[in-house]
């Protein structure tokens, strides 16, 4: 079969006369006015509500305009949290008040705790070994030690006790 | 191209009636068989085709010719028309229903019996391409348009418009075994 012969024969077809000369007065024969009314009061409203959208948005925009409407002011954070320049330096001062505070009451256990810790350690390398002398003291009747007489010694007198 | 069709056309925006049959006389055949070889049935082809031409006529005031042929835009009417059949009988009848091996080929006189089948034949195979294939394929083989015309009805290049009937053709001759 020759496909491209046998396409072309499909060129012979055609409609019924009958038929082409009734559907060719029937169209003809309706009137174009009805459904393009239906179609036009459509087109007539979407016309319409397009301009009239185009005219409010612009009156809109110039409305904003005209009653000094500013974007930035309208949209700027100052404006939105409602805070002036003195609140904001009075709020800013509470804060480093309360962080004094705060330290204030972090510092004050811990001079508490360093008074504590340094006492003993006094203790340890001074009273320490004064109650341990004046243990001593009360044990022996009295007599110093010579490593608590060396301590009480100045440098001074120590150098003096060398030199004889 | 119609002798006049700028002036026939115009005539008929304005209303002219005649002009408006003077349109019909010379593009009906064409859209009839653009019809009938893609749905395949004579009744259905004649209703389809004869809303295309009622669509054309109530709506001929809305057509601009911005280069394209008159023939493109009622190519595309029908193209439109034949998309909404096909939705509408998908929706009302289920698809085993439909038999895809149908094309009746209209009694044509100088045809046998032989050459009828022949045609009927190839008339089923279109129908299973792709229906820009069988748009191609119409338009370029039975109706001898040229590929610039085909490419402006498609909105589409010339080059993919060769392209396509290339493969259509390959296609349709895979479909039929020849």
């Amino acid at each position: 079969m020759d496909l491209l012969k046998t396409l072309k024969k499909l060129k012979n077809i055609k409609a019924d006369e009958g038929f082409t000369r009734k559907s060719r007065d029937l169209i003809l024969a309706t009137s174009r006015s009805a459904p393009l009314n239906t179609l036009n009061i459509w087109r007539i409203i979407l016309n319409n509500f397009e301009t009239g959208a185009a005219l409010a948005l612009a009156g809109l925009l110039i409305f904003m305009i005209m009653g000094g409407f500013s974007a930035w002011k309208f949209f700027s954070p100052l404006q939105i949290s409602g805070l002036d320049q003195a609140s904001l330096r009075a709020e800013a001062q509470a804060i480093d008040i309360q962080i004094q505070l705060t330290d204030l009451t972090y510092n004050e256990p811990l001079s508490l705790k360093l008074s504590e810790s340094t006492q003993p350690t006094q203790g340890e390398i001074g009273t320490a070994p004064k109650s341990n002398v004046e243990n001593k003291k009360s044990e022996t009747g009295g007599a110093a030690s010579p490593a608590t007489s060396t301590s009480e010694l100045s440098i001074d007198e120590a150098l003096d006790k060398l030199g004889e | 191209m119609l002798d006049g069709e700028e002036s026939l056309i115009k005539r008929a925006i304005k209303g002219g009636a005649s002009a408006f049959g003077s349109l019909y006389d010379y593009y009906q055949p064409r859209i009839y068989r653009f019809v009938l070889i893609k749905v395949g049935r004579r009744e259905e082809a004649e209703d389809l085709t004869h809303e295309v031409w009622k669509n054309a006529w109530q709506n001929i005031r809305s057509y601009k010719s911005v280069g394209h042929p008159f023939s493109s835009w009622l190519y595309e009417i029908a193209r439109n028309q034949i998309v909404d059949y096909y939705r509408a009988r998908k929706n009302e009848t289920s698809l085993e229903k439909i038999d895809p091996n149908y094309f009746v080929a209209p009694a044509i006189a100088e045809f046998n019996v032989e050459e009828r089948l022949e045609i009927e034949r190839v008339g089923v195979a279109i129908q299973k391409l792709k229906p820009e294939y069988q748009d191609v394929v119409i338009m370029r083989f039975v109706e001898d348009m040229p590929a610039k015309e085909v490419a402006t009805i498609l909105n589409k290049s010339e080059g993919a418009i060769k392209l396509m009937q290339y493969r259509a053709i390959k296609e349709l001759k895979k479909i039929l075994n020849v």
